[in-house]
């Protein structure tokens, strides 16, 4: 049995790229009406009489008078142009600059704070040396550095005075 | 030539067009100048002025590379181009009809084709008949309203799909096959005795 033939044939045949092989079965006896038929054969003449239209093939030298009106145009372009569109770059430069200094800035600070940290260390650290009875080898140990008060307690200066007697 | 074949290799090239890459545009423009001209010649059926035309659609191209995205297809993105400056060349024409196509054309009043009508006459002048009927196919074009001229001139030229002829026309894939659908019924009227006889195919 022939199929029926898609409802949207004619879209098919009138549209972009008809397939030829479509053309073909729809040709089929039997698979149009006479009416259908009469229109497809219609259709098909209307495509190749618009396809008979073939413009003469184009100059040998296409391309490179399309490259060569493309360069013109860029130098027109460029020679056209304000001096101070010229300048575009500037804005760019400018903000490029901004940005370097605000990170400088951000680095140098963040520097400084890890800098006053370490003096604050090495002042605590100064401090606790100073408390009698501590050895060095504890002062090596920074947990217990950290936890020792910064002046000694009344109890420890009572502990201390009563061993030395 | 394969459009959607092409599709992503002339994408990768507008890219590199975008960067100013001179060889990747010779490339483009060696791939679609036929196609290009024979759309252009569609709605202008003038070769030496179809050609001008075509060369300024890739110029547009180059200078319009900077607004080329990846997601639109590069054969509607050309196309789009094309079309606005044939529309641009047929207004043109319109505001000064003493340069445009109409006035090369004979003036005839009944455009009730005759010359073709008995098969037996048509092999006797092939050069000037063939002539004769594409001065008569040009016409009946010509006198297409803007859009419909525009979309069975992508229909038949552009190797485009419906989808693709909606985007550059842009419209809807229906609205894109009513404009072609109509633009077909009224060159089946006015053309409907070449397309009994065969006219075309005894004068090629």
């Amino acid at each position: 049995m022939t199929p029926e033939p898609p409802e949207d044939w004619i879209d098919d045949v009138s549209g972009p790229r008809p397939d030829p092989e479509a053309v073909r079965q729809l040709r089929r006896p039997g698979r149009l009406t006479d009416p259908e038929r009469r229109r497809l054969e219609t259709e098909l003449a209307l495509n190749e009489l618009l396809d008979s239209r073939r413009p003469p093939p184009l100059s040998s030298n296409f391309t490179a008078r399309v490259l060569a009106e493309v360069a013109r145009e860029s130098r027109t372009e460029r020679s056209a142009e304000p001096w101070w569109r010229r300048l575009r770059w500037v804005p760019r430069l400018v903000a490029f600059a901004a940005v370097a200094i605000v990170g400088v800035v951000v680095w140098n600070s963040g520097n400084a704070t890890h800098r006053a940290r370490l003096a604050q260390g090495a002042m605590e650290l100064g401090t606790a040396a100073t408390v009698p009875g501590i050895e060095a080898a504890t002062l090596a140990d920074f947990e217990v550095i950290r936890h020792i008060a910064a002046s000694p307690k009344p109890e420890d200066d009572a502990l201390i005075l009563a061993l030395a007697e | 030539m394969s459009t959607t074949a092409t599709t992503d290799d002339d994408a990768d090239l507008m890219l590199q067009v975008r960067e100013g890459d001179m060889d990747a545009f010779t490339r483009l423009v060696d791939r679609w100048k036929q196609p290009v001209a024979h759309f252009v010649y569609r709605l202008l059926p003038d070769a030496d002025e179809a050609e001008d035309i075509a060369q300024g659609v890739f110029v547009q191209l180059w200078k319009s590379a900077g607004r080329y995205e990846r997601q639109a297809r590069f054969s509607t993105f050309l196309f789009t181009i094309a079309r606005n400056l044939c529309l641009n060349e047929i207004r043109r024409r319109s505001r000064h009809p003493a340069e445009s196509l109409d006035a090369r054309l004979e003036p005839e009043g009944d455009h009730a084709p005759h010359q073709f009508s008995d098969p037996g006459q048509v092999s006797a002048d092939h050069a000037s008949e063939r002539a004769e009927l594409v001065s008569k196919v040009d016409e009946a074009i010509a006198d297409l309203p803007e859009k419909q001229r525009v979309a069975l001139a992508l229909c038949r030229e552009g190797e485009l799909s419906y989808e693709e002829i909606a985007v550059v026309l842009g419209t809807t894939v229906p609205a894109t096959k009513s404009l072609i659908h109509r633009a077909r019924e009224i060159l089946k009227l006015r053309l409907k005795a070449y397309l009994a006889s065969g006219a075309w195919e005894a004068s090629t």
